[in-house]
């Protein structure tokens, strides 16, 4: 059994980034891997920290900050987590694990993020960070892209779901066909 | 005489535009007469003798300016305002083009303008603007305005600009602003508020209570005024009920106005163009939604009927980020017949990992708008963003 755990997910999902959980969930039910809710950070194999709004990040920066040495181990270890957006952004500029990056104004729009292992990871980003959209180390990822993440990369989609206990997405044809016409109008 | 060169250039490039492209064309006649004459709109709008009302907000500015037009023409007044695709300078401007002389000047006496929330936090700063309608902040357009505290910042403005606000208080956000000016607020009753989902942005701040000058119910507006509490009924749809009750805060606060007028007018008020509206297109009927952000979208579902079918969704180019489609719940739909638009392939993975069976994908508007109109059933139902909207209308010659 994999569980999962999304912090304030009610909150931080200002992009859509519960969309994560909803793509692992459809493929580990197809795979018959169950796939549920733990109730804390602690004992989860799967975490998301999804972008949250200015206020949000007020109400429960601090608390996000307490859970900053588990993710840290989560992040040396390499385990599955998804730490995105604006969060990525308060965490990156608190902790000394994740590199420092410069900020920046505010940048909108579709990135194409070229990476060694997935190959090029593409997103929407509103972020201030100006140099650093992708850190992975193993299967945690921090990511100033947004979007769901996993529905548009199919790569970093079945890195998780391997690392969830499940094996790679075996994509409907039509709804691959969507994803790629995705990336295609997106990747420049 | 830099008017007069401003408004020929503009009306002629309008005339030009408009036999390329019939319904449209504000764009760039505005941008070119607002080149000519930075001051064209400012002199146009400070020549009224009712001065100039603006609304802005996340959502409900086109339902809002739409009624209170209505019911200041029905007192007698002569209203210059602006359509929904046009709240924006150039936009603004191209009105000025459409309904001014020669000269820009006005043949009205008062304004009720909608104003983008962006380009309005800047041209609220160079108008008179006699008061100001805001009524909410949702979390919308990221990609633009980046949070809301942004936008909640720009509605500051905007009604620091004003002499008097008139405000949502059911929305804290904008409950929690102080301005110089006096606020009047309205709202929904606390019945309606029970049932009505409306997700307005974060907002882990205080509620301060602030008095309802209206409040809506199910079917009529209350009014607390001058030490009474009236109640005007109206037949218009329960969500725009809070459009309606800033309205009727509006109009109290414009002009005295005449209670059988108002009633008068409330139950004749039919919705703003797309807001859950029927139309007939080549003998079909079509039932109509336009969706611009989340919660429109949401509550749009919530209110339809399942059995009626066939079903449209189009998610166009006016949704440059639209990460926010998996924030919806769609996953009381079984199946959309065609999902449209430049967004087609987004919305439709979507509705795919929500459960939703997809028909079709048709990114192209009007060759989606032709498929949907040969598809067998009585309930023809179309939810779509802006973009799909216009370029549907203009499809299906339903552009003005």
């Amino acid at each position: 059994m994999t569980h999962y755990f999304s912090f304030h997910s009610e909150y931080f999902d200002n992009n859509g980034d519960q969309g994560n959980l909803s793509v692992l969930k459809y493929f580990l039910a197809e795979q018959a891997v169950s796939f549920d809710e733990a109730g804390e950070l602690s004992s989860a194999d799967f975490v998301l920290i999804g972008d949250a709004s200015r206020a949000a990040i007020r109400e429960y920066g601090k608390e996000l900050l307490d859970l900053a040495p588990a993710l840290q181990a989560r992040h040396d270890a390499g385990l599955p987590t998804l730490l995105v957006g604006s969060s990525y952004e308060f965490l990156a500029s608190q902790v000394t694990w994740l590199d420092t990056p410069r900020l920046g104004s505010v940048v909108s729009e579709f990135r194409s993020v070229v990476t060694d292992e997935a190959g090029p990871v593409v997103g929407y980003r509103n972020s201030s960070i100006a140099d650093i959209d992708f850190v992975r180390n193993g299967d945690f990822i921090a990511t100033t892209l947004f979007g769901p993440l996993l529905a548009k990369n199919p790569n970093l989609l079945d890195q998780m779901l391997v690392a969830c206990g499940g094996s790679p997405a075996d994509w409907q044809p039509q709804m691959r066909n969507w994803v790629e016409a995705i990336r295609g109008s997106n990747s420049s | 005489m830099r008017a007069i060169l401003a408004v020929s250039i503009g009306k002629l490039l309008r005339f030009l535009v408009r036999l390329v492209r019939p319904g449209g064309g504000s764009a760039l006649p505005g941008v070119v007469a607002n080149k000519l004459d930075p001051k064209l709109l400012s002199n146009a709008l400070a020549a009224l003798d009712h001065g100039l009302v603006v609304v802005s907000g996340s959502a409900g500015k086109s339902s809002t300016t739409s009624y209170l037009v209505t019911l200041l023409e029905a007192h007698g007044l002569r209203v210059f305002t602006n359509s929904s695709t046009a709240n924006i300078r150039q936009g603004l401007v191209a009105a000025v083009l459409k309904q001014g002389n020669w000269r820009g000047r006005l043949d009205s006496d008062i304004a009720v303008l909608e104003f983008d929330e962006g380009h309005g936090a800047v041209l609220a700063g160079e108008l008179e603007v006699r008061l100001a309608v805001l009524t909410n902040v949702y979390s919308d357009q990221l990609d633009r305005f980046n949070d809301p505290d942004d936008v909640i910042a720009m509605l500051k403005q905007i009604g620091s600009a004003a002499k008097v606000v008139v405000l949502n208080i059911d929305d804290k956000n904008l409950a929690q602003l102080e301005f110089t000016a006096p606020v009047i607020g309205f709202g929904l009753s606390a019945e309606m508020a029970k049932t009505r989902r409306a997700n307005y942005a974060l907002n882990f701040g205080p509620h301060p209570a602030i008095d309802a000058f209206t409040q809506a119910g199910k079917d009529s507006i209350m009014v607390h005024s001058e030490g009474e509490t009236k109640y005007v009924t109206t037949s218009l749809p329960e969500h725009q009920a809070l459009n309606l009750s800033a309205a009727v805060a509006a109009v109290h606060q414009l002009i005295k106005p005449s209670e059988s007028i108002i009633s008068a007018v409330l139950k004749e008020l039919k919705p703003v163009f797309a807001r859950n509206e029927k139309v007939e297109v080549s003998g079909v009927d079509v039932v109509i939604r336009l969706v611009q952000n989340p919660t429109s979208f949401q509550l749009n579902l919530d209110e339809l009927v399942l059995d009626q079918t066939p079903l449209m969704f189009m998610a166009g180019r006016d949704i440059h980020d639209p990460s926010w489609l998996w924030t919806v719940d769609f996953s009381k739909i079984k199946k959309v017949d065609i999902v449209g638009g430049f967004n087609a392939n987004e919305l439709a993975l979507r509705l795919a990992f929500d459960g939703v069976e997809v028909g079709v994908v048709i990114e192209d508007a009007a060759a989606a708008a032709d498929s949907f109109l040969a598809l067998p059933g009585t309930g023809h139902t179309l939810l779509f963003s802006a973009d799909a909207m216009r370029r549907v209308r203009r499809h299906w010659g339903l552009a003005k």
